[in-house]
């Protein structure tokens, strides 16, 4: 993958975990961290990145063009597309965020960690361990004596869905 | 959410690294969080260290919980963003409060909120305001029920500018007029300043603060007021109906929004304000009282573009060429002068809630008002069951011909009204496209009549001549449902009116 240039946009390939590529201009790349500093101190022109799904990647570039092109007369527009990104199955929002988390683009983790614990916010402890299929590593001893010490955990009008 | 599937199956909380599950749990309010340590080590390791910590010290097994978490995160260093303590007054926590704000400071919080309850008996004689201040990580400082009036200027506490803090709230604060200064001389980077319900205070004055963008005031007596700061673009100002606002706001000509409540104003002050600050973009004036016709001015503004009346007495006169959006909710009709007509609004309300009993004049001032306002797009009229509808006088061939057009008209009934030309009348006032209607069966009976008479006949009056065609929507049995049980009585309906 060759470097090449169209007039004064740098073109970067970015390749996915499927091996798909995705060329895009070196601009866009460099609200991420981690993209950025490859970028710049080893000028590479390709970079790899097997362990991010090709569809995970397809949504992370559509939010950077449209992060690129927030303005304040569109922020409203930009409010709703955020709303709609992470808009998804909890598998797919969580494979977003620890790519992102990898990618080091910050404002973009804060805003899917927050839509993660929205996920999870108000429901009872057995929904979250279904949602999240946690398995407890605690002994039952462990577990009983926590739920005697913190009998609040456990009460309250919690919502028992798992959607 | 079960996964039929051959491979191996990966939990999604092994898909969570531990770093992302301490920042999710970040965005849980500290109390929820700690419900969630129980999932498994990763999240218990999580929340011991969660970046926002909120304590509501309110009895005595808490007070020593409190102190061991505290000692843990000072023991080991654990980074402290948001620290949100309220505790009661008693003897055991008092020694121990100063200790852990101080812990909060040491480990960097970057938002820190005290409170004091002692339901009003004592407020918190805080020793070390001006240390809290000159902390290098702090942005954002809220205070509730805290006592500065027994601290010493003199000893040469201000020692250097405490440029790091952003926001200031100080809430049933009790300080003097030389501690305001002072205070303000400590912090002149703030960009937003809240002072609510005060104690000792002679007069509110903010100036010298460079980067101010935002002032909300809420004042219990008669203080005056006077800012300078030509960067203020927020200002709300809260006080007493009684009591005449003394509000100088000269120097502030960048101001955008304002928000006056509950206050007497002078005569002219709006139209002298309007004249000075040329940017001003929104005004909201809520329960303001002036005296007599004419005092209500909003004169000559080029720039604004959002009003809202709320419960204001006294005649509005408005003249605004570029307002886009009017907002009126009181007990009686606004009369509305407009100087120059404003152009179709964006957005237009009106809502009004009937006290005193209604006659045919109250129905040619409304349609009146509607016409001279040019569009609107929601009217809602709320008419009690106390009070009584006298149309005998009321003569539908008199007064203007064209009939202001509405775009929803909300109407609610509480009760069954015994007067025949209601609905008439109303109809008369405007021709809304949509009509809800609030109200018992009986009535939603007498509308769906008359509608359908005024559709079919051909001879009536020249006002219901002109309805074309009407459509009904009734409400789902969702919706009938969620409302309470002592208006079971009552019904929504939806009427689509299209006129010719």
């Amino acid at each position: 993958m060759a470097s090449s240039t169209t007039g004064e946009k740098k073109i970067l390939t970015l390749k996915g975990g499927d091996n798909e590529e995705f060329i895009l201009e070196e601009s866009l790349v460099l609200q991420s961290e981690l993209l950025k500093n490859m970028v710049k101190e080893e000028r590479v022109s390709s970079i790899p990145l097997p362990s991010i799904k090709s569809k995970t990647l397809v949504k992370i570039i559509e939010y950077l063009k449209k992060h690129a092109e927030l303005t304040p007369s569109n922020k409203e527009e930009f409010k709703n597309f955020e709303k709609e990104f992470v808009n998804v199955v909890l598998e797919e929002l969580l494979d977003i965020t620890v790519a992102v988390n990898y990618l080091k683009i910050n404002g973009l983790l804060e805003f899917c960690c927050q839509a993660v614990a929205d996920r999870i916010k108000d429901k009872s402890v057995e929904a979250v361990r279904k949602i999240f299929r946690i398995e407890s590593d605690f002994t039952p001893e462990e577990e009983s004596e926590f739920r005697k010490e913190t009998p609040e955990a456990f009460e309250g009008d919690l919502d028992d869905t798992t959607n | 959410m079960i996964v039929a599937s051959s491979k191996p199956q990966t939990t999604l909380a092994d898909m969570l690294p531990d770093c992302l599950i301490h920042t999710v749990l970040s965005h849980i309010g500290y109390k929820e969080a700690a419900r969630l340590t129980i999932l498994s080590k990763s999240w218990l390791q999580a929340w011991l260290t969660h970046p926002n910590l909120e304590f509501s010290v309110y009895n005595f097994k808490l007070i020593k919980e409190v102190d061991e978490i505290l000692d843990r995160y000072r023991d080991k260093k654990i980074p402290i963003e948001k620290f949100n303590l309220s505790t009661f007054g008693s003897d055991e926590v008092v020694p121990l409060i100063d200790k852990w704000l101080r812990i909060a400071l040491q480990n960097g919080v970057n938002h820190l909120e005290f409170g004091y309850v002692d339901f009003g008996r004592t407020l918190y004689p805080l020793p070390h305001v001006f240390t809290i201040l000159s902390a290098k990580s702090l942005r954002k400082l809220v205070l509730k029920d805290c006592d500065l009036m027994q601290l010493s200027l003199s000893s040469g506490y201000v020692t250097n500018y405490c440029d790091s803090l952003r926001e200031l709230c100080l809430l049933g604060v009790c300080l003097n007029d030389n501690m305001l200064q002072t205070l303000v001389a400590t912090c002149p980077m703030i960009v937003s300043f809240t002072i609510k319900h005060c104690i000792g205070l002679k007069k509110i004055e903010l100036r010298n603060l460079q980067k101010i963008k935002m002032v909300s005031i809420h004042i219990d007596e008669k203080q005056p007021i006077e800012i300078q700061a030509p960067t203020l673009e927020h200002l709300v100002c809260c006080g007493l109906a009684e009591k005449t606002l003394m509000l100088d706001i000269g120097a502030c000509q960048n101001l955008k929004s304002l928000k006056l409540s509950s206050v007497r104003i002078s005569d002219g002050f709006l139209a002298q304000l309007t004249s000075r600050c040329q940017f001003l973009e929104s005004l909201m004036l809520d329960n303001i009282v002036s005296k007599g016709l004419e005092k209500f001015k909003v004169c000559e503004s080029q720039s604004l573009k959002n009003l809202e009346i709320r419960c204001c007495s006294g005649t509005t006169v408005i003249d605004a060429p570029n307002l886009e959006s009017l907002d009126c909710v009181g007990n009686e009709i606004p009369v509305l002068k407009t100087a120059k007509t404003f152009g179709p609004l964006k957005h237009s309300r009106l809502e009004l809630y009937s006290r005193e009993n209604i006659s045919d004049l109250w129905f040619r001032k409304l349609r009146k008002f509607l016409f001279n306002s040019n569009s609107w797009s929601h009217v809602t009229l709320h008419f009690p069951s106390c009070i009584k509808i006298d149309l005998e006088n009321w003569d539908p061939c008199r007064g203007i011909f064209a009939i202001p057009q509405v775009d929803v008209l909300n109407v609610h009934l509480i009760g069954s009204l015994k007067c025949p030309s209601f609905a008439d009348a109303l109809l008369w006032s405007c021709h809304p496209r949509k009509l809800n209607l609030f109200s018992t069966k009986q009535m939603i009976t007498y509308f769906n009549n008359l509608l359908m008479y005024m559709k079919n006949s051909s001879h009536s009056n020249p006002w219901q001549y002109q309805l074309k065609d009407l459509r009904v929507h009734k409400f789902d049995l969702e919706d009938l449902r969620r409302q309470p049980v002592e208006h079971n009585e009552r019904r929504r309906i939806r009427f689509s009116l299209y006129w010719r």
